[in-house]
């Protein structure tokens, strides 16, 4: 078989990609259609002083921006444990099969907040530049 | 400032100018009408066979019957989160096992499927 370790390098890039892609697509869907999402919130949302279908929109937006930061690896580590804890969150809301994907792609996103930024990512360059 | 400080507050202020355009417009809350709620109409205690039901089959006009209630998942079927085929699977059957098995006693999804509501399931 091709030996594809020379690729390596590239694979937390890969991993990123995906995440903003998935992270794109629900911020994009939560924004265009609020209210079918409304379901997800858990109950103690109800209490908020806004609507659930506005708070499922800022929710939406404040994805699509993580994406925008995971793909870009910009503050990688913060955003990938932010986004993880969001997912964690999410999975334990929802349940089910459901539950059990997302508990999967917050597990993932911890193992993104542990590692080193990636040659790829922009705080590894400004990390190069700052001389840390 | 070095630039990552510059990117910094640039990207905060876009997170902040989103989150702030989003909260002042607001979104339009789904208007709600007797319909929409629990509360027993001339529509909600129509009575339906299953045979009724399985003739309402497909994405066009789907029908399920969810534990001894009918409902109609034709609006939902390209909005549910979980994507369109777990809908789909249920048009023209009998989906109670499918849906408390995934939502079991989940009361959002209860209040959800309860919008859906258009008549009870015949015995």
């Amino acid at each position: 078989m091709r030996d594809l370790s020379a690729y390596a390098v590239y694979s937390p890039f890969v991993l990123r990609l995906g995440f903003a892609i998935v992270f794109v697509w629900f911020g994009s869907q939560q924004m265009a259609n609020p209210d079918a999402w409304t379901g997800f919130l858990p109950e103690f949302m109800n209490g908020l002083p806004i609507a659930p279908e506005t708070f499922v929109q800022v929710n939406g937006w404040t994805e699509i921006v993580g994406a925008f930061l995971l793909v870009t690896g910009f503050w990688l580590r913060p955003v990938a444990a932010l986004l993880a804890l969001h997912m964690f969150g999410i999975a334990f809301t929802a349940g089910g099969a459901i539950g059990m994907r997302d508990f999967g792609l917050g597990m993932a996103l911890v193992s993104l907040a542990l590692a080193k930024p990636d040659p790829c990512s922009l705080d590894a360059q400004f990390d190069k530049q700052e001389g840390t | 400032m070095t630039q990552r400080m510059w990117l910094t507050v640039a990207v905060g202020v876009v997170l902040v100018a989103g989150a702030v355009i989003i909260l002042v417009n607001g979104a339009t809350p789904k208007e709600t009408t007797a319909q929409d709620t629990n509360t027993p109409t001339e529509t909600t205690a129509n009575t339906y066979t299953m045979a009724q039901v399985a003739e309402h089959g497909d994405a066009t006009s789907c029908w399920s019957a969810i534990n001894g209630n009918v409902y109609d998942l034709t609006a939902w079927v390209g909005s549910h989160p979980g994507g369109e085929r777990a809908i789909l699977s249920l048009c023209g059957e009998d989906g109670s096992a499918s849906f408390n098995g995934q939502h079991g006693s989940y009361q959002q999804a209860l209040d959800a499927l309860a919008t859906m509501k258009i008549g009870t399931l015949a015995e």
